[in-house]
């Protein structure tokens, strides 16, 4: 993996459309009302493997993407600048964790319009040392 | 088993210099230079395993490979030849493979079909490790306190040393921690502390690597807790979402999965955070549903509150153990609500507060010009950055380090829910949440993070308070023996002279009435 591979989490769109995103809380009791079933993940996998992009994990949620800072600009027409944060505000103010985020607003292609809800490129957690 | 050479292969670097051939010291400003292109690595690592050799690891300036000494024959035509070394001072030295100095000419040199590729490649020789199974006498900082050690004071102070020797030590069971990974430190190999291999999470390297030394550190709180767990780690701070799906998928499935982090956004309702930050709301959204599938099949799920005024998601999900920190005092053991841990009331899910419990955090005390809870002293990489946290254990690369935030409380509590899940295999995560809840002990002094105030009862700095591994194992013994527990006296008493508790050996009531008159 070289420093322009980037990785992002594509949250899923159910076959009937709706995803995680519409539910202002989810919770253990709700959760499973949103999963996506196998089927169309597969789909959804299978589109994304066409654009070029490697698919790292899948969940009945998500799919964990990876490919080049390039490959993700042209396919989501958008710019990726890199950021860095710091991983604990103390004690390890000088340990930093970069990553990418889009400086355009995402534009999902239209063939993945039936399976993807949203593209979203992780933002490091803090830790509690 | 057939023995195999471990080697080091450097692809073609993207600044058209050899890495071999560097005469300046190569630092993190010029390391790029010395990156591959994903192509050219491709190629190299195609070949390579054309040719037969096994691909260890890979990253963007090496790629690691193994191979029999008969195959490095056939292709380099070197015959590298056995050397022993100590790599721990005292212990039986190991064997590995070096090569000649003519041999090491010939492998700079790589044949044909690798040489578009690849710029030379080199035997790999064992470090010599520094640090040591013990922690070192580290001294005592003049503004802090006396420190704690891995696992003895933290089992005694979580009441788990009782639970051990009823052979409570969360045998059987699997805990995952997603943090920034996991060193083999001799600690846990001297303890005999089972650590399944890393996984790694979307975008991470290198599973045997720790650099910050915090996933390392904290896991032996786990072990402190419930000594027979087996740990899985997960490197995966890259991606939170994606490690947590890692761990999910895991074999064997975990019963429990700990994290010492956590996003600082619980001061805003969800519709507030998606209108500020998209982005980032729709990551989290992901990682709420995440969290609640795995609790929804029945894994433990326990997360860190926050360090002072933090106010942690996903700590803050309702289904969640939520960790926050009680200092203990020495000598006298009194605890408090650590004012290095935050508490806080959930804006994201009105009506929902943190901590559920607690587990060991210093309190802060200032050093230099931050502040610090140097109460537990955790095993790390040497050279990670914890290994160089202040206040100093005498070495920045001595392997041990100072520091306590909720990032310890957390597996502390995941420890001690293991001793209950090995107790009764077919507790609920709610169930587990409940026990630990309902028994822990009442903290009723001190002030959090936050500046929440701890009283008696359940309060808003401590939750239900400090984690009770004892009596938490104890109510795992039924509901006859929990109503035996909260009982009076008299009503205890009338229980075992008509016969209500289960017939069991002198020994057992010998056991548990030690237990009672010790609480």
């Amino acid at each position: 993996m070289t420093n322009q591979t980037v990785i992002a989490e594509v949250v899923l769109r159910g076959s009937d459309g709706s995803s995680i995103l519409e539910e202002e809380s989810i919770s253990s009791k709700t959760a499973e009302r949103y999963k996506i079933d196998e089927n169309h993940m597969q789909l959804a996998r299978e589109n994304l493997l066409d654009y070029g992009f490697d698919v790292i994990t899948t969940s009945p949620y998500s799919l964990s993407i990876q490919g080049d800072k390039r490959l993700f600009e042209r396919v989501f027409k958008t710019r990726l600048r890199k950021r860095q944060v710091p991983i604990s505000e103390s004690p390890l103010r000088e340990e930093e964790q970069g990553f990418f985020e889009a400086q355009d607003p995402i534009e999902i292609p239209e063939k993945l319009l039936p399976y993807v809800a949203a593209v979203t490129f992780p933002q490091p957690p803090e830790l509690f040392p | 088993m057939t023995e195999s050479i471990l080697a080091v292969v450097s692809p073609r670097s993207v600044g058209g210099l050899s890495i071999f051939d560097a005469e300046d010291s190569i630092t993190p400003e010029t390391a790029q230079e010395f990156n591959s292109e994903e192509s050219v690595i491709r190629s190299a690592r195609n070949e390579l395993q054309r040719l037969g050799f096994k691909i260890e690891n890979e990253g963007p300036i090496t790629i690691s490979i193994s191979g029999s000494p008969k195959l490095f024959q056939n292709v380099f035509g070197v015959k590298p030849h056995k050397e022993k070394v100590e790599m721990v001072e005292g212990l039986p030295q190991v064997d590995y493979f070096a090569a000649t100095p003519e041999e090491t000419e010939k492998l700079l040199e790589p044949p044909q079909t690798l040489r578009p590729s690849i710029e030379g490649i080199v035997m790999a020789h064992p470090a010599e490790l520094f640090e040591s199974p013990l922690p070192p006498l580290a001294p005592v900082h003049q503004n802090a306190y006396r420190y704690f050690t891995v696992p003895d004071d933290i089992a005694v102070m979580l009441r788990a040393s009782r639970v051990h020797r009823l052979n409570g030590t969360g045998r059987d069971v699997v805990v995952a921690m997603i943090d920034s990974g996991q060193y083999a430190h001799p600690f846990f190999n001297w303890h005999g502390y089972r650590v399944l291999p890393t996984l790694l999470g979307p975008g991470q390297s290198n599973p045997g690597e720790d650099l910050v030394g915090h996933g390392t550190g904290e896991s032996a709180n786990i072990f402190a807790a419930a000594p027979d767990i087996s740990l899985r780690p997960i490197k995966g701070l890259s991606d939170a979402v994606g490690s947590f799906n890692v761990a999910i998928g895991s074999t064997p499935k975990p019963h429990i999965i700990t994290n010492s982090w956590g996003y600082n956004v619980d001061n805003q309702s969800w519709q507030q955070l998606k209108q500020t930050n998209l982005s980032l709301y729709n990551y989290l959204k992901l990682l709420e549903a995440t969290v609640s599938s795995a609790i929804a099949n029945g894994i433990v799920v326990c997360f860190s509150c926050g360090n002072g005024t933090k106010r942690g998601f996903p700590s803050s999900h309702p289904d969640v153990i939520s960790v926050g920190g009680v200092h203990v005092n020495y000598p006298d053991l009194s605890l408090e609500a650590s004012s290095y841990a935050s508490s806080f009331a959930s804006t994201l899910y009105p009506g929902r507060r943190c901590p559920d419990v607690c587990g060991l955090t210093g309190k802060a005390v200032k050093i230099g010009n931050s502040n610090r809870a140097p109460s537990i002293l955790l095993p790390v990489q040497p050279g990670a950055s914890l290994d160089a946290i202040t206040p100093s254990t005498g070495a920045s690369d001595d392997g041990w380090g100072l520091f306590s935030g909720t990032s310890a409380a957390c597996p502390q509590v995941a420890g001690v829910a293991a001793l209950l899940l090995q107790k009764k295999p077919g507790l609920s995560p709610k169930d587990v949440k409940k026990k630990l809840v309902d028994t822990a002990r009442d903290v009723t002094t001190g002030t959090s993070g936050t500046g929440e105030s701890a009283g008696p009862g359940k309060d808003d700095a401590t939750g239900a308070g400090l984690v009770d591994a004892k009596w938490s194992y104890i109510t795992t013994f039924g509901d006859v023996a929990a109503e035996f527990i909260s009982g009076s006296s008299d009503k205890q008493r009338e229980m075992l002279e008509t016969g209500q508790m289960p017939h069991a050996v002198d020994k057992f009531f010998a056991d548990a009435m030690d237990t009672l008159r010790s609480r």
